[in-house]
């Protein structure tokens, strides 16, 4: 029944959420699982140790089920931005359109490899093979960093000049593509796939190994999997930070927003939790650092920072959900280099890796924590830039179509995809939970 | 001058594409199709042949629609925003249909043999592999059909009326039958390459079957656009005509050496057949885009964005046609079928 009461606006707004909230999973993992592949059949190649083989090839069927996901569901968020977004696509295709069609490119190298790669075990020589894996890396990457400019030009748009009666003229689609939030957005996202992939493959075998399977395949398996992860957090902490900064200087709003900031202050305070209250134009309860916004955004505690009360309240994205998603997001981070602090102590002091039960357990958790963050991350992102479709260009509302039925095709949206997820949840939990060794079976066809 | 070649160029190139699609990921719905057709003693046997054949590349296959509706999205953007708008209910239909069909395909290859989570997902894809067809085809033969008006810069286009007349049930029978017969005449030859006489004769009769259908449907189209299309059919009679019968000629004789048991030369006459009715269609509506009241000029992006995409698509084609030269020599090279087909 709400659904119902739901605007074309908002079940558009909610769709996408939910197309985006579900691609994104599947996309990180297929960007970051072909790295480690590589590195597994590499090894097992190397020194023909059948373990490595093992890791590789489950995690290969793994990639299998999870590519055709991320497929659909990408193809999905293709047809969606026509369907639902006409007036962000009629009216700007011509200055961001480029991005999309290259990525078409680079999801063919992706997808031709892929079909080599997960079939090819007995057609290829083994080094053939993992030379068939690289064009996977690769696509998969390269679709990453073109779908992502997309993003990053719709919160900082270039590459184009407007007329007075609104017309879009001098189109520039390569400046737009490289438009300033390009570099950081991309190298942030990219490293958060490989962080997640990392995280989540080191999850299981820390499940595996809590259960009591503390063989050399799931030591393995936790090992690369943390490594990949672990060293990877500090440098997402200081890409995080070169983001916000960049937020900082384009989109005022936004940081206000993600700060739980309402009023322009000089010395800002770092506001750590607390909870916004629109009503009340205040947050509240959090611990506050004097002057540490000011610095972080500007690099001088005395620095004036924008605040939400110089826009117009419509003008605000949803200050609470970005906040405390913005929260979320940054703990989540601290803790996983927490954790690799704790890893790295243990490394310089016994030579390998801790299995503590509270590190295996931190190491479970951490799998599924760094893809609440990711997703943290996307709701700060997209959020954030309300009511903006494209920063201070154009309204959502404007871009919206005017087809009726939207809610009914978010209700449809829901089901498939929770259909879907289940299903690829059933099927990966039975691969993780089918014995090594005698059954890397034939999938029956 | 210029950009009016770079548009058309481009065109051509998003034409070359669909064509492909049709052919490539066609076919694969046709092998969904066939799957769901398959009864009696030997379907086991048929839906092995299938999956195999399709498993290594539908992935690769699928991306031709990628690249059509980005090419279309960053080339012609306001064609792009006026057929989502116009066509929003089958864009909508062929996505529910695309996403079952790749997650089921993925999905049943699990699951013990017979089981229930295998039947359900193997009768998701098939009837998935039904439906993408039919709307796709009924919204290319709107997109024809005159039945979708634009006016500056609002589109008028009943939401059920625009994809439903006759011309579009035509085109999405068209697409739906052609895909079934592009998918036997390729299982034939899959059928030889393993030394399956029993399936080659199996999917060689359903090719002569579905490609007589597709024959039929095809000349009703030519009857219907007459009738209602008359804008069409003058461009037909016109310019468009040599391609009709390049096509008629390629339908022709892909179903002769499929008689013959030529697969290999069917596949070419099919993939003529097929370039020469999208072919066809694109210079009997020219210069629309949208008929009657969109161009491909009215369309077409500025020439400062034409250019980087014309640029893009150079180099695109020169990294990705070897690589699909790699797929298919891999997988469906003479010989390829030798070896058992694995998925470890």
């Amino acid at each position: 029944m709400i659904i119902v009461a739901l605007t074309s606006l908002q079940a558009a707004r909610a769709q996408m959420a939910v197309s985006l909230g579900f691609h994104i999973v599947f996309a990180a993992l297929a960007v970051g699982l072909p790295a480690m592949l590589l590195f597994a059949e590499y090894r097992a190649n190397r020194t023909g140790d059948a373990v490595w083989m093992a890791l590789c090839r489950r995690w290969a069927r793994a990639l299998g089920i999870l590519v055709a996901v991320g497929a659909v569901s990408g193809t999905v968020l293709s047809f969606a931005l026509g369907l639902f977004w006409p007036g962000l696509m009629g009216r700007w295709g011509a200055v961001i359109g480029l991005p999309f069609a290259l990525e078409a490119f680079a999801f063919f190298i992706e997808a031709i490899f892929l079909g080599i790669y997960l079939f090819g075990w007995d057609r290829l020589s083994p080094w053939a093979h993992w030379a068939a894996g690289w064009p996977v890396a690769i696509g998969g990457v390269a679709s990453a960093w073109f779908v992502v400019t997309a993003n990053a030009w719709m919160q900082t748009p270039t590459g184009f000049a407007t007329v007075s009666d609104g017309r879009v003229v001098d189109v520039q689609p390569i400046a737009a593509m490289l438009n300033p939030s390009t570099p950081v957005m991309t190298t942030h996202m990219i490293v958060a796939a490989y962080m997640a992939t990392g995280f989540t493959v080191g999850a299981v075998y820390a499940v595996g190994m809590l259960k009591g399977r503390r063989d050399v395949y799931h030591r393995r398996g936790l090992a690369v999997g943390l490594v990949l992860g672990l060293a990877l957090a500090p440098i997402q902490i200081v890409v995080g930070d070169a983001a916000a900064r960049l937020v900082a200087d384009r989109q005022q709003v936004k940081l206000a927003a993600i700060e739980g900031l309402w009023r322009t202050t000089a010395d800002a305070p770092l506001t750590i939790g607390g909870i916004p209250f629109p009503s009340q134009e205040r947050t509240i309860l959090g611990i506050r650092i004097p002057g540490g916004l000011s610095w972080l955004a500007y690099g001088n505690t005395g620095a004036v920072v924008h605040g939400l009360d110089e826009v117009a309240p419509a003008d605000r994205p949803n200050v609470v959900v970005v906040h405390l998603a913005f929260q979320i997001m940054v703990g989540i981070g601290f803790a996983l280099a927490g954790l690799g602090l704790w890893a790295l102590v243990a490394w310089i002091r016994q030579r390998r890796l801790p299995d503590a039960k509270w590190f295996l357990r931190a190491a479970a958790v951490a799998g599924p924590a760094t893809f609440v963050a990711l997703e943290m991350g996307w709701v700060v992102t997209e959020l954030g830039r309300q009511p903006w479709i494209v920063y201070g260009q154009t309204r959502t509302a404007d871009a919206v179509t005017s087809r009726p039925g939207i809610a009914f095709w978010l209700v449809a949206t829901v089901a498939v995809y929770v259909l879907l997820g289940i299903a690829c949840a059933w099927l990966l939990l039975r691969l993780a939970r089918t014995p090594r060794g005698a059954t890397e079976p034939e999938a029956p066809a | 001058m210029t950009t009016f070649q770079l548009e058309v160029a481009i065109l051509v190139v998003i034409g070359g594409g669909l064509t492909l699609y049709w052919l490539l990921g066609g076919a694969d719905f046709g092998g969904g199709v066939w799957d769901l057709m398959a009864i009696g003693p030997m379907r086991e046997r048929e839906r092995a042949l299938i999956s195999d054949a399709i498993g290594p590349v539908w992935e690769a296959n699928h991306v031709w629609l990628i690249f059509v509706v980005t090419g279309l999205l960053a080339a012609f953007p306001t064609a792009f925003a006026s057929l989502g708008f116009a066509l929003y209910v089958p864009f909508s239909i062929a996505i529910a249909g695309i996403v079952f069909r790749g997650a089921a395909f993925a999905f049943r290859s699990w699951g013990d043999r017979g089981s229930a989570w295998q039947r359900t997902w193997t009768r998701v894809f098939g009837v998935a592999s039904i439906v993408t067809p039919l709307a796709l085809g009924a919204a290319a033969g709107a997109v024809a059909s005159g039945r979708i008006r634009v006016a500056g810069s609002t589109v008028v286009a009943p939401l059920w009326g625009s994809w439903t007349g006759p011309l579009s049930i035509v085109t999405g029978l068209l697409a739906l039958a052609s895909c079934a017969f592009l998918a036997a005449s390729y299982l034939t030859v899959e059928a030889t390459q393993r030394d399956d006489r029993m399936m080659e004769e199996v999917f060689r009769r359903r090719a002569l079957v579905s490609g007589a259908v597709s024959g039929v449907v095809a000349m009703l189209g030519l009857l219907v656009t007459r009738n209602v299309s008359p804008q069409l059919w003058h461009g037909m009679l016109t310019r468009a005509w040599p391609f009709a019968v390049l096509s008629a000629v390629g339908g022709v004789a892909s179903l002769w050496t499929v008689a013959r048991r030529r697969y290999r030369v069917a596949r070419v006459a099919a993939a003529v057949a097929v370039a020469s009715v999208v072919a066809g269609w694109g210079v009997a509506q020219w210069p629309y885009l949208i008929v009657p009241d969109m161009t491909v000029a009215d369309a077409a992006a500025p020439a400062n964005a034409l250019r980087p995409i014309a640029f893009g698509f150079a180099i695109g084609v020169v990294l990705v046609a070897p690589s699909l030269f790699i797929l298919f020599r891999v997988f469906k090279g003479s010989g390829s079928g030798s070896g058992t087909p694995s998925y470890h």
